[in-house]
């Protein structure tokens, strides 16, 4: 069922790609669930950093895609009755102590409530990323919406005093989740894509990944025994809140070790 | 006198060695196992589906009790009189699949619906009632144990259901009847204002209070003074308890049991009906989960005394949930 309907506001961008910049223009969604998404253009980017596991950076090409604008908040994860085991209850705050396989579901749940194809498949878990429905966004997608055009570390700079005004991470949030969308959002009209609940990613996760990684919307490893996280949570420090900093865990589908500090938002092809 | 500290010097001794250390099953020659009176019955999961079987604790005499194709019974739970199993039975696929409580008489066979949506029952010490949670959404079928609503009461007598009066609970799962009757225990997650920890709810009143315990599952041994527990996946712990201090679990009094090396985990501990033997699952990194896959799990058999243990199934048919039986004296 394509009844996505166009809304609202046309959000006015600049979109710099590997130097190049490029005028462009994001529009804002409201799916038939009711959940606000953004359109993020395709382009290219410069992925990764220095560090040990995202090093080499280099340029990977992204094709267009809509990403929630928050966080799967509780009330929108307990809108399609699945059981949620957040911590920090609130019907505004992320949702969080949610494995891996539990995110893909509610991707699954959330695509046939609209009536689009379902893009896990639920005895695999593998993605079919050609289906119209939702999913979690791979990491070098992730990584481009976060970066939204800019190159820093940060997607306001490089200075991280201003950290605060972007992020509930671990000097501001009072050991705990806080409502989603309540600091400003990244240049694409993202909110919280640093800090409050670290994300989970479509992508297992290999350290080694990025010198083996396609240039066109990489997919992540096919196996491995930990799936990626990103943009920190509100437990950690400025260290790990940031645009290029992987994370990984292992909590894919075992309730003994799931995170009070990991949730994630979705994605949908835009084509 | 004399028989208790022998024991206890040679537990103490079994558990200070263990600490640290990891563990692997020995030969079956290695325990006296056919001197063990009791049968274990257990879920196993074989060309597509999953039955419950009952073994002797040697590992002989394993006789497939369920054999329904098209259904898959799950967590069998013996009455303390030995005359009938509770467990789950899933029927459906996938997201429209659905778990329901019945009973099976050991004594006729016969099956019987106890409630809908409903899952992790445990029998009352006195073989009334069977307490149960229900499936937190009927929307979608959940495999996690944690995905559940309520607590309530079904009496076998009478065929009633009574909700507990504390309407809060939530997410609790592995019911266990303390001995005394008064207190079930469980692991709660994501709920109660827990974000994951064991609890004793209290069965007169809508109280309920922490254990003071790391990890999930505990289990009551038949005297009600001593738990079992999983710490973590390759650890079980063995603790003294007393439901009447607060928290009932010290730390001085935790002791590590069983360890295994990290690939390999442990779940599902019971203790046998005279306290001296522990029933668990073992196997590679698996779903511990009720109905999820766990190739190369088999069912084994430890000794609380000395902690050696053996397999005493060799399938690897996602062999989980041991629950032990009272000898019913059919086949031994």
């Amino acid at each position: 069922m394509k009844k996505i309907i166009i809304s609202t506001t046309i959000l006015c961008i600049s979109l710099f790609s590997c130097g190049k910049k490029d005028e462009t223009k994001s529009s804002i969604i409201k799916t038939e669930s009711g959940i606000e998404m953004v359109l993020i253009p395709g382009g290219k980017f410069i992925m990764g950093g220095a560090g040990a596991d995202n090093s080499p950076a280099r340029e990977v090409e992204i094709s267009p895609f809509y990403m929630d604008i928050y966080e799967i908040t509780q009330e929108m994860y307990k809108k399609l009755e699945l059981p949620d085991a957040s911590h920090f209850k609130g019907e505004s705050n992320p949702v969080e102590m949610v494995a891996w396989i539990n995110a893909a579901i509610y991707c699954n749940e959330r695509s046939f409530e609209e009536g689009l194809e379902p893009c896990y498949d639920e005895k695999t878990w593998e993605c079919n990323f050609s289906a119209n429905g939702y999913r979690l966004p791979t990491e070098a997608e992730w990584e481009y919406a976060a970066r939204a055009g800019t190159k820093g570390k940060y997607f306001f700079g490089n200075d991280s005093r201003l950290l605060k005004n972007y992020a509930i991470f671990k000097a501001n949030s009072q050991n705990r989740t806080s409502t989603t969308g309540t600091r400003k959002p990244n240049p694409w009209g993202l909110y919280d894509m640093y800090g409050n609940v670290a994300e989970w990613c479509n992508d297992f996760y290999s350290k080694d990944y990025y010198s083996s990684a396609p240039a066109k919307n990489p997919k992540g490893p096919e196996k491995g025994k930990a799936r990626v996280v990103r943009g920190g949570s509100w437990a950690d420090d400025e260290s790990k809140i940031n645009s290029e900093t992987r994370g990984f865990d292992e909590s894919i589908n075992d309730a003994c070790i799931l995170r009070d500090t990991i949730g994630f938002r979705a994605v949908k092809k835009a084509d | 006198m004399k028989k208790t500290v022998i024991i206890f010097i040679l537990a103490f001794t079994v558990f200070s060695a263990n600490a640290g250390n990891f563990s692997r099953p020995l030969d079956k020659s290695q325990l006296n196992l056919s001197a063990i009176p009791y049968k274990i019955v257990f879920e196993s999961y074989n060309k597509g589906n999953w039955d419950l079987h009952i073994i002797n604790a040697d590992g002989t005499g394993r006789k497939n009790i369920t054999n329904t194709p098209d259904i898959h019974e799950m967590y069998p739970k013996v009455s303390p009189d030995g005359k009938h199993i509770a467990y789950v039975a899933d029927t459906g696929e996938g997201r429209n699949k659905k778990r329901d409580i019945y009973t099976l008489s050991l004594i006729d066979s016969k099956k019987k619906l106890i409630s809908e949506h409903s899952r992790q029952p445990a029998w009352s010490p006195d073989s009334r009632y069977i307490a149960f949670v229900k499936s937190e959404s009927t929307r979608r079928f959940s495999i996690e144990s944690w995905a559940t609503k309520g607590l309530y009461f079904y009496d076998t007598y009478t065929g009633d259901i009574k909700a507990h009066p504390n309407k809060k609970i939530e997410h609790l799962y592995n019911l266990c009847y303390a001995p005394e009757g008064k207190y079930l225990i469980a692991t709660v997650l994501g709920g109660m204002g827990f974000r994951h920890t064991n609890i004793a709810v209290s069965l007169e009143s809508s109280r309920f209070f922490q254990l003071g315990i790391i990890g999930c599952r505990p289990e009551f041994s038949p005297d009600g003074k001593k738990i079992i527990w999983g710490r973590s996946d390759t650890l079980f712990n063995i603790a003294d308890i007393n439901l009447k201090r607060r928290p009932p679990v010290l730390n001085k009094d935790i002791k590590s049991f069983i360890k295994v090396e990290k690939g390999f985990e442990i779940y599902h501990a019971d203790w046998s009906p005279d306290g001296k033997y522990i029933a668990f699952a073992y196997g590679p990194d698996g779903d511990q989960a009720v109905g999820g896959m766990a190739p190369g799990w088999d069912i084994c058999v430890a000794e609380v005394a000395t902690g050696k243990w053996t397999k005493i199934t060799n399938d690897g048919n996602h062999n989980k949930e041991p629950d032990w039986m009272p000898f019913t004296g059919d086949s031994k």
